[in-house]
C-alpha cells in the first residue's frame, strides 16, 4: 500500500491528524491535508445534525412494506427514451468505446465471441446496458419501480461537489473494512 | 493493416479519448490482455434508505455524514457488505434479506485506459431484475439504487482496489 493510502485508511478508520502517527504526513502533503479536513468537516456536521437512534423494529417495518409491495420488475428491460436522451449527453457514457469494443471483438474472431466479454453466465439474459465513469465521477443508476434505469453522474469538477468524493471513498473504507471483519 | 489501424484510431477518437499522441506507436492494435493472474479487491454493500424518516441504523454511525452527503434527507440500515479479490470471472454475492442478493464479476480487471470492468446484477430469490456492465477507476464507487413505490431506496453501492 502506498503511504497516502494508509493515510487516508488511518484518518478514515477515525486516527487523530494532530497525533504523531500522521502528523508529519499531513505538513508535507497536501492531498493528504485536504483530506483530513474534509473529514473534520464531516465529522463536525455529523455531530452536530445526529438524529436519535430508530427502535430496534422500525427497520423491519420497513422491509415488510416493501416486501407487500409490488416489486416485480420486468427484465430485460431496455433503456426508456428520456433515459437514452440522458445517456446520450453524458460525455463520458461511451458510445464509441461499445463500437471500438464490438470491431475489436469482429475483428480478433469474427465468429466466436470474446470469452472476456461475453455474458459470463449462460444463464443470463445479455446486459441491457453499458456505463463508464470518470476519475472523480459519481455514477448513479437508479431503477425505477416500473423497471426504467436512469443514470445520473455527478462531477465534483463541475459541481464542486469535492466533499462526495470523500465520503464516498470514506464509505467505501468502512464497507471494506466491516465486510472484512466478517470474514 | 494500415485501414485497420485507423479505424480503430477514429473509434478512438469518437470515444473520446483525444488524439494518440504518436499515431505510430498504435501498435499492437488491440490494447494488450491484462495479466491472467491479475485480481482486484472487490466490495459490494447493500443499504435501505428511507425518505420518510432519518432513522439510522447504529452499526453505520461512522459513516452516517457521508451517507447524508450522498444521500440527503435519508435514514439509512445497513442490509449487507460483502468484500473479495476476485480474479478475472470471479465473482462475489451480497445477500441483502427478503431474497434480494447483488452480484459482482470481474471482467477486465485493467483496461487500456487503467479502468477495471465488473458485471453487476441484482436478483429477488434467483429472478434476476437488473444486470449492468459498469467500467470504472479504481478507489471509486459507483452506486445502483432500486426505488420502491413508497419512495424506500435499496441502495448498492460497489467499488473497486487495486
Ligand atoms: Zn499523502
Amino acid at each position: 500500500m502506498k503511504p497516502c493510502d494508509k493515510i487516508t485508511r488511518s484518518l478514515s478508520a477515525g486516527a487523530d491528524p494532530a497525533g504523531p502517527e500522521l502528523a508529519p504526513h499531513l505538513a508535507a502533503c497536501e492531498r493528504c491535508a485536504d483530506w483530513a479536513e474534509s473529514i473534520t468537516a464531516l465529522d463536525a456536521a455529523w455531530s452536530a445534525t445526529r438524529p436519535a437512534e430508530p427502535p430496534a423494529q422500525l427497520f423491519d417495518q420497513i422491509w415488510s412494506r416493501i416486501d407487500a409491495q409490488p416489486t416485480r420488475l420486468p427484465f430485460p428491460a431496455g433503456p426508456s427514451r428520456a433515459a437514452l436522451r440522458r445517456l446520450a449527453a453524458a460525455a463520458s457514457i461511451l458510445v464509441g468505446l461499445g463500437l471500438a469494443w464490438l470491431w475489436g471483438l469482429s475483428r480478433a474472431n469474427p465468429r466466436q465471441p470474446d470469452p472476456r466479454t461475453s455474458p459470463p453466465l449462460a444463464t443470463t439474459p445479455a446486459v441491457a446496458y453499458q456505463f463508464e465513469a470518470e476519475p472523480g465521477e459519481t455514477l448513479f443508476l437508479h431503477i425505477t419501480p416500473d423497471g426504467r434505469v436512469e443514470a445520473d453522474i455527478r462531477d465534483p469538477a463541475t459541481t464542486s461537489e469535492t466533499i462526495t468524493v470523500a465520503a464516498e471513498f470514506e464509505i467505501l473504507n468502512f464497507m471494506e473494512s466491516q465486510a472484512a471483519d466478517a470474514l | 493493416m494500415k485501414f485497420l489501424r485507423l479505424l480503430y484510431s477514429a473509434l478512438l477518437l469518437v470515444a473520446g479519448f483525444g488524439p494518440p499522441r504518436v499515431a505510430a506507436q498504435l501498435s499492437p492494435v488491440a490494447p494488450p490482455p491484462p495479466p491472467a493472474n491479475a485480481t482486484r479487491q472487490v466490495t459490494v454493500f447493500g443499504i435501505l434508505a428511507t425518505p420518510s424518516d432519518d432513522a439510522l441504523d447504529p452499526k453505520l454511525e461512522p459513516i452516517a455524514e457521508q451517507l447524508r452527503v450522498l444521500f440527503p434527507g435519508h435514514g439509512f440500515r445497513l442490509l449487507g457488505t460483502e468484500t473479495r479479490r476476485l480474479r478475472v470471472q470471479g465473482d462475489l454475492t451480497c445477500d441483502l434479506g427478503l431474497g434480494y442478493a447483488a452480484h459482482a464479476r470481474l471482467i477486465n480487471p485493467l483496461d487500456s485506459n487503467g479502468k477495471v470492468q465488473l458485471r453487476f446484477e441484482l436478483d429477488r430469490y434467483g429472478q434476476l431484475e437488473f444486470a449492468t456492465l459498469v467500467t470504472t477507476p479504481l478507489n471509486q464507487l459507483f452506486f445502483c439504487d432500486r426505488r420502491f413505490p413508497d419512495g424506500t431506496r435499496l441502495v448498492l453501492g460497489i467499488g473497486v482496489r487495486p
